[in-house]
């Protein structure tokens, strides 16, 4: 049984009223990223540790949906959740497991990978 | 680590299975001696699980225990949450691993057990609700029982299953 350590966990994918609140950053310079993380972080009083990255696909595959919710600029809510805790839960699992944790000292980092896709990001 | 090590050398030292030259007595002084170091056993490493839980419940209470805690309005982690999630904590079997004890931004606690992308999640709440959910390979387990003073048997068998499919890999 491990914890593991370079993971993005469920938590971070539950709704709150329904929503789980993400950014679309396709195409935006990796600094940028970080900013607009590091921005809404300071703005709800936390310090930002990391972003998992989901594609459109996976978001689909899990049988919820990406809805625009600009301001601000970007901004978006994957929504369809059922409303049981439990059923959240196993489906923020399943997110999870198929989102990439990006570190912002990573040598690897997002932008290059691919931009091909539209990816909505949890910050 | 220690209770690992009193595991083997009480195995060795005081063998459970008497044998046919002692007399009564000695059987059944041998068994409570067992019995003895089987509670000892037992409570050392109900103890390391237990203070896992509550040290992680303590930490989550230090936390969360302030309305909007995350920033975004989250319910307070009320301390009945807490008594309840330490309770639960002492009738997990002993042998399981550590959880990671979180708050959800409803004000319940979660006891989470990871295993690579599988993962077992179980919330409580003040009033008792249990809501678990496991990932375990192809395998989706999920449902919410209410607590009357013994781990539900549907989280419970949820709970082993994970732990067991999670040892073998």
């Amino acid at each position: 049984m491990n914890v593991p350590a370079r993971a993005v966990k469920y938590r971070a994918f539950m709704p709150r009223n329904g929503e789980t609140s993400v950014f679309d950053v396709a195409g935006l310079p990796v600094p940028s990223v970080w900013q607009r993380g590091h921005e809404v972080g300071r703005a709800s009083g936390r310090s930002l540790c990391g972003m998992g990255e989901v594609t459109y696909g996976g978001v689909q595959s899990v049988g919820l949906r990406v809805q625009n919710a600009e301001p601000p600029p970007r901004h978006a809510n994957i929504v369809d959740w059922p409303p049981e805790k439990d059923a959240q839960k196993v489906i923020a699992m399943d997110l999870a497991a198929s989102a990439v944790l990006c570190l912002e000292a990573d040598p690897n980092p997002v932008s290059a990978r691919s931009n091909a896709s539209r990816r909505p990001r949890r910050l | 680590m220690t209770t690992m090590a009193l595991s083997s050398s009480f195995m060795g030292l005081f063998p459970c299975a008497p044998t046919s030259v002692q007399s009564d007595a000695g059987v059944a002084s041998e068994r409570m001696l067992c019995g003895t170091f089987t509670e000892i056993y037992g409570a050392l490493s109900l103890g390391r699980l237990h203070r896992a839980i509550c040290e992680g419940v303590e930490r989550v209470r230090a936390e969360c225990s302030t309305p909007g805690w995350d920033g975004y309005g989250a319910d307070p982690v009320q301390r009945a949450v807490c008594s309840l999630a330490e309770t639960i904590g002492l009738q997990l079997p002993s042998w399981l691993s550590a959880p990671e004890v979180g708050a959800d931004t409803d004000g319940d606690l979660s006891l989470d057990w990871y295993s690579g992308s599988d993962a077992f999640s179980l919330s409580i709440s003040a009033e008792g609700k249990l809501h678990y959910a496991c990932r375990m390979g192809q395998v989706r387990t999920h449902g919410s029982e209410m607590y009357y003073g013994a781990i539900p048997d549907a989280v419970l068998e949820a709970l082993l299953r994970f732990h067991r499919r999670a040892t073998r890999t």
